[in-house]
């Protein structure tokens, strides 16, 4: 199973690049080959990555979340699985290469880097634990999402502006859809943000009140940087909907604010001291 | 029999001769019923005319013959000659006629490269000459096989992408903002000619409220009227721009009427939700200085114009692809054309029972001794010949020169499925042929 493991961590960041690839021909040109190819290639990606996550819990015996670059590659199968149930309902390929770019990015650094084990701390064997990371990085997937309609808004604003009716113009859905998604993007992402830092919490203090964990986790870098992030997401919704700030500056934020967010995770996990640090 | 067109068009014929030669659809069936009551040597005829062309596509043993009936009988259908000196027609036979009818679906022979109307006017032009009793199942074959390249082109190219005129342009621009305009105001300003007609293609997306502000208030009733929206008096025009989502100008007026200060203080008090302004106004009804506002869109005439330049740029690069899409269309066409031969249907009939037979006698072989296997077999195949002697002897004296036989032969291929090979010799027949005036 550890070979083929192995083999899969090589397998999947071609097969995304595949993908991503296949994607980038139908955005440009709408060949008719990559219109029928698109979605299969996506497809087989996805299915493939779902069995490389399931057989990495049952060879170690946990979700294989435990550590950063693990995480990475649940946010590829995520933002992956995410952009395939968009492309369902809209019935519109035309996102995909930029959807599955990101993807691509956080599989080829996690296969990169990720040593699985199956000697992780108890705690994080612990159902808490499944909810609290799952429902973490739905909402930074959801921000990823934010992030690229917000990227795909502001091009399309500027070709608008500059009456251009090139490739953008032609593939991409129209502003206020994708303004629509950008929000949508955050919504989902700042509730299961939430979700996500309340079960946290409430899990270490109960741990730390049986005597089983010691932490000042209010100091913690991930903690601050996670409750940061939450904070400017959650004054850009309330910005959007007490001040009724306008798309435009909702998708700058969201790109800015993951950037941040993206920076944050990689110097919290390679840089400080972390209780989030596990096996 | 030798399928041919004959017809006058935007590039052969000036605007007089197009529409004394234009038919309306009652013009069209009368002259098919006519030419097929009176003229035996076309087998088969359309007519498919719009604005930009008349033509008429026919089959024939004797093409020649066969055109000089149709030049006379549009003479004295129409009561003009144009047709009969030639001066201002073209033709076309074998694969290049059918290749002329698929160019002229996808719209690479229209005036307006790969316009929408015309798939719908070859549709039309079939389904007309149908019930006067006009094609057979070769020009049937023919213009199904137009309309399938028409739709695939459409689909796989961008030949009939992008608005091609300034007042579509500004529509498709604020629906490039907004989506469907049906949840949207759209405020039209001025109710002269030019904005009758973007008010035309404005009505048609259906918008929440249309709005018409005139300096004449009573035009602008009445434009409102027809547009299915509602008339506000001039002066109430900074209340009507603060509601709208789309605001088309097209005024006579010498002086903007809309300038960025009195837009930024609207602005404010919409929240700066965004808001597309089209002006097709020559003076300009908005200052430029409006477009450098945050969250506003504006189009002028010239913005239009090279908006509809840059479509057009890139519809023509779409030619070569759409040009594609017509040769292997013609080729599946000529394909099932060549299968029309005798030879090809009958061994395909034959080898389709004959298939039939040795499954079915491989199914039942266990139900039958080891030495009673050979006969079952010797019986399927005498079976098989018994039944198929009479339909064989038919097919065989069916003539594919006329449009009878090709229709018999046709419906033999339909009735039991049927994918002959097409024979070399037949394959032939179908080389490009090319005939003009």
């Amino acid at each position: 199973m550890q070979v083929l493991l192995k083999l899969l961590n090589i397998i999947l960041p071609l097969g995304y690049l595949l993908a991503v690839v296949v994607y980038v021909a139908l955005y440009t040109t709408r060949a008719p080959w990559s219109v029928r190819a698109a979605t299969v290639v996506a497809r087989w990606v996805a299915a493939t990555h779902a069995v490389y996550l399931l057989l990495a819990t049952v060879a170690f015996g946990h979700v294989p979340m435990a550590n950063v670059w693990e995480a990475f590659s649940f946010v590829a199968f995520a933002l992956t699985t995410v952009y395939l149930v968009l492309e369902w309902r809209l019935r519109d390929q035309a996102t995909g290469m930029f959807l599955l770019a990101p993807a691509l990015f956080f599989q080829t650094v996690s296969s990169a880097f990720v040593t699985h084990t199956s000697e992780v701390e108890e705690i994080l064997r612990s159902s808490w634990f499944g909810l609290h990371v799952t429902a973490a990085l739905l909402g930074y997937v959801a921000f990823a999402i934010a992030a690229v309609y917000g990227l795909l808004y502001l091009m399309l604003y500027r070709t608008l502006k500059g009456k251009y009716v090139g490739l953008v113009f032609q593939r991409l859905p129209n502003l206020e859809i994708l303004g629509k998604l950008n929000v949508s993007a955050m919504i989902f992402g700042w509730g299961n943000l939430t979700l996500g830092i309340v079960i946290g919490v409430v899990w270490v203090a109960g741990l730390e009140s049986s005597g089983r964990l010691e932490s000042n986790f209010l100091l913690d870098p991930q903690f601050l940087s996670a409750t940061a992030v939450w904070m400017i997401y959650g004054i850009c919704l309330a910005g959007r909907y007490a001040f009724k700030w306008p798309s435009r500056y909702l998708a700058g934020i969201s790109m800015v604010t993951f950037g941040l967010l993206l920076a944050s995770s990689f110097v919290v996990n390679l840089v400080v001291e972390s209780f989030h640090s596990f096996g | 029999m030798e399928l041919f067109v004959l017809g006058a068009n935007h590039t052969t014929a000036p605007v007089e001769v197009r529409d004394a030669l234009a038919m309306d659809t009652e013009e069209m069936s009368e002259f098919v019923r006519g030419i097929r009551e009176r003229h035996g040597s076309l087998e088969e005829i359309v007519v498919l005319s719009t604005c930009n062309r008349t033509e008429f596509y026919g089959s024939a043993t004797d093409v020649d013959a066969a055109n000089k009936t149709l030049r006379e009988a549009v003479a004295y259908h129409k009561g003009v000659t144009y047709l009969q000196n030639g001066d201002y027609t073209y033709q076309r036979v074998g694969r290049s006629a059918a290749k002329h009818l698929f160019r002229v679906a996808v719209g690479l022979d229209s005036l307006m490269l790969g316009e929408p109307q015309i798939l719908g006017q070859v549709k039309d032009a079939l389904a007309v000459a149908e019930q006067s009793g006009g094609p057979g199942a070769c020009l049937t074959r023919l213009f199904q096989c137009a309309a399938h390249v028409g739709k695939r082109a459409r689909n796989e190219t961008g030949i009939g992408r992008g608005a091609m005129s300034v007042a579509y342009a500004g529509v498709a621009m604020a629906t490039k903002v907004f989506g469907d305009l049906s949840r949207h105001s759209v405020l039209l300003v001025g109710a002269g000619e030019t904005g009758a007609l973007a008010g035309k293609y404005l009505a048609k997306e259906q918008p929440r409220d249309l709005v018409v502000v005139n300096r004449t208030h009573e035009r602008a009733v009445e434009l409102a009227g027809k547009l299915n929206g509602r008339a506000r008096p001039m002066d109430e025009l900074d209340q009507a721009l603060l509601d709208a989502d789309v605001v088309v100008t097209a005024t006579a007026s010498h002086e903007p009427l809309i300038d960025a200060g009195m837009i930024e203080s609207l602005m404010k008090a919409r929240s700066r939700r965004p808001m597309v302004l089209v002006d097709v106004a020559s003076p300009r009804d908005v200052d430029p200085d409006v477009g450098r506002l945050d969250n506003i869109f504006l189009y002028d005439l010239d913005a239009l114009e090279q908006i509809v330049e840059q479509n057009r740029a890139a519809r023509s690069k779409e030619i070569p692809p759409a040009e594609r899409i017509v040769e292997e269309e013609l080729d599946f066409f000529f394909k099932w054309y060549a299968t029309l031969a005798v030879t090809p249907v009958i061994r395909a009939l034959r080898g389709s029972f004959e298939e039939i037979g040795r499954r079915e006698a491989h199914k039942h072989a266990k139900h039958f001794h080891r030495s009673d296997r050979e006969t079952l077999e010797r019986y399927t195949h005498a079976l098989i010949n018994k039944l198929l002697h009479r339909p064989t002897i038919r097919i065989k004296e069916l003539d594919k020169s006329t449009a009878d036989g090709v229709t018999k032969l046709s419906a033999v291929l339909d009735l039991f499925q049927l994918s002959p090979e097409a024979p070399e010799s037949s394959r032939a027949e179908s080389d490009d042929r090319d005939g003009s005036d």
